[in-house]
């Protein structure tokens, strides 16, 4: 009786209870083992919402940096989540507080978003004395090239407690996908192995699919959809077959 | 409408609630000195045994400590215990009755939720609170759609004003209202709807 399988429970994907224990795993440290740790993986593979499971269950700050973040706008954003409206004084004075603040609450993670961004700046740092000064947890997620960029910095790359790599969405990820993405409708083996294949276990292009496959469904009139009412193979969207020219 | 954004103000400026303890807590151990309950009510103005009552779940969970017993003055002047902080969190720290934590509220894990996916619709802020009923994360994200924190498209949201650490609170307000003179009268309370 599938209709009575509730649709909204959570998917316990397996990089959501990786990136639960990982943190767990942090919080939990011998005070001397250094705080940093690492989630890294492709763009789309889920891991920012892998992430708010755990982020919730310890009450984390969540920081999100971008192409232009520079020490003093991390530090306002870090200050902002950690509790302080308005943030001012020079960046000395500001890693001070954001200290403090980190100090009072040692258990509390701090997640550093899209770090790839800053981790070949100087400042990457920054985050390593937040975490050494303060104890508490601080997390870096990231594209699949985080850890390389790291290695230029030695003092912050021996610090990482844990180097977690994003999973790619299995068989079994897909089927906790399906169930939570598309209610009733079912989809046919043959078109669940192609999506699976197609999309090489992109979660973002998977769910695209999935959403695709909810409106065949109501257009055909189906409850199973399969790969030929799907449109074949080819109306499946997934990674490209070549990898992009490399910018010059 | 504006008495009720006045009652808002008010019970912003008088600090209530275990939110408001726990500021004065953190002012009166920011002067270095160690503090007694009578301080804390002093500066609030609620019963008694709401701010002892906190105090004694906050000294069960290990954030205060108490450090001496004053003995009972002259006249009617009671005995009082002495405390000083031990753990700082910047928000108050919410306990059980025997000091263990408790796991946040709805609306603060919706709230972070929203900061980290940033475009969403309710199921997938269920798929990733699992613990957090669908319609109540509909009815959050629905409020603060109202309220322009959120832009809403149907049946997606974007988050467009990340107001900072606290979750929003959305309030539910009683009036009365005189329909002869068409305007609100008496003072109105708002409170906190439940989730």
């Amino acid at each position: 009786m599938t209709e009575h399988v509730k649709v909204n429970r959570p998917a316990p994907l397996k990089n959501v209870s990786a990136f639960a224990t990982l943190l767990e795993l942090l919080v939990d440290r011998d005070p001397k083992l250094p705080g940093l740790a690492a989630f890294f993986g492709p763009s789309g593979w889920g891991k920012t919402e892998s992430a708010i499971y755990g982020a919730n269950r310890y009450r984390a700050a969540y920081v999100e940096c971008g192409q232009f973040t520079s020490a003093r706008s991390l530090l306002s954003d870090i200050l902002k989540e950690l509790g302080e409206p308005s943030p001012r004084g020079n960046i000395e004075a500001m890693k001070n507080q954001a200290i403090l603040l980190m100090v009072g609450d040692p258990r509390r993670p701090l997640i550093i978003d899209e770090a790839h961004f800053i981790a070949h700046k100087k400042f990457v740092d920054l985050l390593r004395e937040l975490s050494d000064k303060s104890g508490a947890p601080v997390v870096m997620i990231g594209e699949e090239r985080l850890p390389m960029l790291l290695e230029a910095f030695e003092r912050v790359h021996n610090r990482v407690l844990e180097w977690l790599p994003a999973l790619p969405c299995d068989a079994e990820d897909f089927a906790l996908l399906t169930v939570n993405r598309c209610g009733s409708v079912k989809l046919a083996p043959d078109l669940a192995a192609a999506i699976l294949d197609k999309t090489k276990g992109n979660t973002r292009r998977i769910v695209i699919n999935l959403a695709k496959a909810v409106q065949v469904a109501k257009l055909a009139g189906v409850t199973t959809v399969d790969l030929d009412t799907f449109g074949g193979a080819n109306a499946i969207n997934s990674t490209p077959r070549f990898t992009a020219r490399k910018p010059l | 409408m504006r008495p009720l954004l006045e009652m808002v103000q008010l019970s912003l400026a008088v600090p209530r609630g275990e939110d408001g303890f726990w500021s004065v807590i953190k002012a009166l151990d920011a002067t270095g000195r160690p503090w007694t309950a009578n301080d804390v009510i002093r500066r609030t103005n609620v019963a008694r045994r709401l701010v002892t009552g906190y105090l004694r779940k906050l000294r069960l969970g290990g954030f205060i400590e108490l450090v001496d017993t004053q003995p009972a003055g002259r006249g009617s002047i009671p005995a009082a215990h002495v405390y000083k902080v031990v753990k700082k969190p910047v928000a108050a720290p919410r306990l059980k009755k025997d000091g263990t934590a408790l796991p946040e509220t709805a609306k603060e894990q919706l709230w972070r939720a929203m900061k980290m996916i940033r475009i969403f619709g309710a199921a997938d802020l269920v798929e990733a609170c699992p613990e957090i009923p669908l319609a109540t994360a509909r009815n959050y994200a629905c409020s603060l759609a109202a309220a322009g924190v959120l832009s809403q498209n149907g049946h997606v949201f974007r988050l467009v004003n990340n107001l900072g650490h606290q979750a929003p609170k959305v309030l539910a307000a009683k009036l009365v209202f005189d329909p002869n003179s068409k305007k609100v009268i008496g003072k109105s309370v708002a409170r906190e709807v439940q989730p």
